[in-house]
């Protein structure tokens, strides 16, 4: 169950290659694309009025606007913070040495963000160029979906281009099994809360949605029926969201040797796992972003799920139809010592 | 929180669930403020009777370590931050007493006997 120690040297030159790929797709080529917006701008800058129009209303008329400056200041800022942050962010997580499609898949996501971020900048630009006043700057409705749709193609190519290796990181210490009579049963019972760095990002995303709505609903002129009916969707999508992030904040986890359970204490979500579906279960040591992206109830692309609510030691079940599911939790060993024991002979 | 029982012991089922909470709330597993898990999930999850684990949780309250509150449950009190600070000076005594020939009940003995 339990063998994996030094890692061979092709695993590691796989990594290397992997993480070079991860930083020319997530890091390199952001900030390039960035590059070469601040290059288009700048030969623009004479062409375009200032302040330049940069928001645009439900009805197609530009109604906001921002100066030359400003607008190149976010651009870069954002074009390039964003895959920093992000690629950075799985970089750091995983230099204990493993490596996963989730960290393919954060670096592609790098590269969407700021490729869509940069093409929607430079259509922008481009539809002002030789007008001179921002309020008639024409409709870009139809380059922003042709931003997401370049995007998206990039972002898919990003992904395939890098290898495809998985490597798991170096193994934690697995738990002595239980001392006990065998007439004896053992239980245990845990709970996990939402760590500092998730409680931020999840409320950062409760208010952009709710701004998001809101000022939706502040566009809409009262005769426009369409419109309405879109902020309403989004009114009812923000209530969604935000009952889905706090259902999120607290779970409790249960182990005995009958099973496994973990539930939020708002009741749902929860899961079940009897051991009769475990095939086997070991302590992992869990860095969300990482290895899934971020935090809460996630789910990858490798078949793995779980509650992940902080960093650090977890309960790692391996169920008998190849997927697995993780808790971050306190106490990891007694509980994967309590399942194991109810696994009995019949691990790995 | 581990709870281990074993039915064929002869100690009492609810001794034994009292024995492994103490243990947990002594080592710090559950800080004051902290509640313990419902006695009806335990009961159900050990296979026992539900009065047996609230008669555990009785005891603990008798010795102050918990409060029994309605809706809230089982509630770990300040003592258990005393008896963490404790817990190190009883094992120096524990070990102490063997080498020196003493079984543990007998310290236990006196210490229950102890006037200060």
């Amino acid at each position: 169950m339990n063998g994996e120690g030094k890692k061979s040297r092709s695993q590691v030159e796989d990594i290397l290659r992997a993480r070079t790929a991860a930083i020319v797709v997530g890091i390199v080529l952001p900030l390039v694309s960035v590059a070469l917006t601040v290059v288009l701008f700048m030969l623009w800058r004479h062409e375009l009025p200032d302040p330049m129009a940069s928001h645009w209303g439900p009805e197609g008329a530009p109604d906001g606007s921002l100066s030359f400056g400003l607008n190149l200041l976010l651009m870069t800022a954002i074009g390039a913070g964003l895959p920093l942050l992000m690629t950075g962010t799985v970089l750091f997580q995983s230099r204990r040495g493993g490596w996963s499609t989730t960290n393919r898949f954060m670096a592609a996501m790098a590269l969407w963000s700021s490729t869509l971020l940069t093409a929607l900048f430079i259509w922008m630009a481009a539809a002002q160029r030789g007008i001179d006043d921002w309020r008639d700057a024409p409709d870009i409705g139809l380059w922003v979906f042709i931003s997401f749709g370049i995007a998206t193609l990039v972002g898919a190519l990003a992904y395939l281009v890098q290898p495809a290796v998985h490597v798991l990181p170096e193994q934690v210490a697995q738990p002595e099994p239980l001392d006990l009579a065998p007439s004896a049963q053992a239980v245990w019972f845990g709970e996990v809360t939402l760590s500092k760095p998730g409680v931020i990002t999840l409320a950062c995303a409760i208010v952009v949605v709710w701004i998001a709505a809101f000022s939706i609903a502040w566009n809409v002129g009262a005769e426009d029926a369409s419109a309405q009916w879109v902020a309403w969707f989004m009114f009812v999508l923000a209530v969604l969201m935000t009952a889905m992030i706090l259902v999120m904040v607290k779970f409790r986890v249960h182990a005995d040797e009958r099973g496994f359970s973990a539930r939020s204490i708002a009741g749902w979500p929860k899961t079940v796992i009897p051991v009769t579906e475990i095939a086997d279960v070991k302590v992992v040591d869990v860095q969300p972003f990482a290895e899934f992206g971020g935090w809460g109830w996630r789910t990858t692309l490798g078949g793995r799920s779980g509650i992940v609510l902080r960093a650090g030691k977890g309960i790692e079940v391996m169920k008998t139809n190849g997927s697995s599911f993780v808790v971050t939790v306190d106490g990891a060993e007694q509980a994967v010592a309590v399942l194991g024991r109810g696994l009995g002979g019949n691990r790995g | 929180m581990l709870i281990t029982i074993d039915t064929a012991s002869d100690r009492p089922v609810y001794e034994q669930i009292a024995s492994c909470v103490r243990a947990e709330i002594a080592a710090g597993g559950v800080a004051p403020g902290g509640t313990l898990p419902p006695a009806r999930s335990v009961a159900t999850s050990l296979g026992v009777n539900v009065h047996t684990v609230l008669h555990a949780y009785q005891e603990l309250r008798d010795e102050g370590l918990i409060e029994l509150r309605r809706g809230k449950g089982a509630v770990v009190t300040g003592v258990a931050d005393a008896l963490g600070e404790l817990v190190r000076d009883v094992h120096g005594l524990v070990a102490r007493a063997r080498t020196l020939g003493v079984a543990p009940e007998t310290l236990a003995s006196i210490m229950r006997d102890a006037r200060v």
